[in-house]
């Protein structure tokens, strides 16, 4: 038993057939990911010395990009979880496409650490030695009850749709079908199947929730409980994680409109959803900046020596470009565009999502490097040097490569809006809620 | 027994945070794979 969505059939229609011009993509990709792993073994080889990092500066770009993927990963688990919990019928389509954000952009940020380590092979000491007084096994714990839960939150939703491709699917290739049924676990859609289903769904959107919020301040408290200037303040784990949530949210538009216009789902993601998408991110970006006047007029008007010398650094020395470049970008130009051009208009908030991720990039860059440059021990700006190098730029760019190159892999054999959420009605006994419709209903 | 003096251990010894760690991962995923197979379960015995 399947149940009855009118666009079943445009959702199904990228995984008929895998193109030419996709071919090509993927293999870009693939190249630029092998090379990366290439720059990688590399730099395993030589050591980090032909990086930019050095002393005291410990934490860069790769540090900068485990917290930036942390941060996207969070749109799933907030589309997801947090609206569905809200009862927020209208998210229903884009549920998916959020949590593949978060299933494909968690391993480039645990991948981020490793690159990160001289010695990676060392990481396993955190189990046979670890010791909770360390905030790095905080992190190992909630990033990887994080990265787990999320995997199977997706899957468990996927599993109706695994088994519609099952039975729907019957041109694909042999291999192809195989995985679809052993994927399916034998689901045959029944009433008690769905409504098990939601009630796990329902009990793990709670749990996520909370992981949510847990993993992100923690990834804060890597740098927060250091007494080091910038970053020993209680601020920094709502910050961070407002933050994230905002650029998740932001990649999630940039989604969106991509999958709109590849594979033509003017139907099925209609412009009122990213109306409300676009609401939701003019709230996060008010909060955004709440939190960051908040953070630093504290500092500013405590006028502690160390703090000071990083301050300066952010506001009018040598980071002065890249920090009010990241303001214009995060906040400025995106507010004006939501507020005059965003509404109804998908390209403008497609600019502005890109222009906010490119923005909180360099935020977490900024958050990391200038501490790094003048520790509470070097309290005199300019001790400290860094300027990344060839292989932390190829390595970052793999990063993005391998994230786009999943993405867009996974969208050829699996359906990437959910059928059966968005059904007009679920088999007898099990109805779909009324929110279930407007995904379908309302076309621009 | 001295609680408190239990639990500093706990946090400053290396190994038990570990051991901890791989617990709370496998347990969850123990978890998820009951949850798996009551999700699909068989109609036939509910």
């Amino acid at each position: 038993m399947h149940p009855e969505n009118k666009n079943e059939t445009v959702i199904l229609n990228p995984l008929r057939k895998v193109g030419l011009a996709d071919k090509l993509l993927w293999a870009t990709l693939l190249g630029l990911l092998l090379l990366g792993i290439g720059v990688w073994i590399r730099q395993y080889v030589l050591g980090l010395g032909i990086t930019g990092l050095n002393r005291p500066v410990y934490w860069g770009v790769y540090l900068t990009n485990f917290v930036f993927f942390i941060g996207l990963a969070h749109s799933g688990t907030f589309i997801s979880a947090i609206l569905r919990l809200a009862g927020q019928g209208w998210r229903k389509p884009l549920t998916r496409a959020a949590e593949a954000i978060t299933l494909f952009s968690l391993p480039f940020g645990v991948a981020s650490i490793l690159v990160d380590m001289g010695r990676p092979d060392r990481i396993l000491n955190l189990i046979w030695f670890g010791r909770y007084e360390s905030p790095i096994l905080w992190d190992v714990t909630a990033v990887g009850l994080y990265l787990l839960s999320s995997i199977v939150f997706f899957y468990f939703s996927l599993i109706p749709d695994i088994a519609l491709c099952r039975d729907r699917l019957t041109q694909a290739p042999g291999w192809q079908r195989r995985m679809y049924t052993i994927l399916a676990l034998g689901w045959r859609g029944t009433p008690q199947q769905y409504h098990r289903l939601e009630r796990v769904l329902d009990g793990m959107a709670i749990f996520m929730t909370m992981l949510v919020v847990t993993v992100h301040t923690v990834v804060s408290w890597l740098f927060g409980m250091t007494l080091q200037p910038g970053w020993h303040t209680a601020l920094i784990g709502p910050f961070f994680l407002l933050g994230a949530i905002l650029s998740g949210t932001a990649a999630v538009v940039i989604v969106l409109a991509i999958l709109r216009k590849v594979y033509r789902f003017q139907h099925v993601l209609p412009v009122s959803l990213f109306n409300s998408l676009r609401k939701l991110l003019i709230t996060f970006l008010l909060g955004w900046l709440y939190f960051m006047i908040a953070e630093h007029l504290t500092i500013g008007y405590g006028n502690m020596k160390e703090e000071m010398v990083v301050l300066q650094d952010k506001f009018s020395g040598n980071y002065a470009l890249i920090f009010w470049s990241m303001a214009v970008l995060v906040f400025g130009v995106p507010l004006l565009i939501f507020l005059i051009k965003g509404k109804d208009s998908i390209g403008w908030m497609v600019l502005a999502c890109v222009l906010i991720n490119i923005g909180m990039w360099m935020e977490r860059y900024i958050v990391i490097v200038p501490t790094q440059i003048s520790p509470r021990l070097l309290s005199v700006s300019g001790q400290g040097i860094y300027l990344p190098t060839m292989t932390e730029a190829l390595i970052t760019v793999a990063c993005f490569a391998g994230f786009t190159l999943l993405y867009a892999v996974f969208t050829r054999y699996f359906p990437i809006v959910p059928v059966w959420e968005t059904a007009e009605s679920l088999p007898v006994g099990h109805e779909a809620e009324p929110a279930l419709q407007t995904g379908s209903a309302t076309a621009d | 027994m001295d609680i408190g003096n239990l639990l500093s251990t706990f946090f400053k010894s290396a190994g038990p945070g570990g051991a901890l760690a791989t617990l709370v991962l496998s347990g969850a995923l123990l978890l998820y794979i009951f949850l798996a197979r009551w999700i699909i379960g068989d109609d036939q015995q509910q």
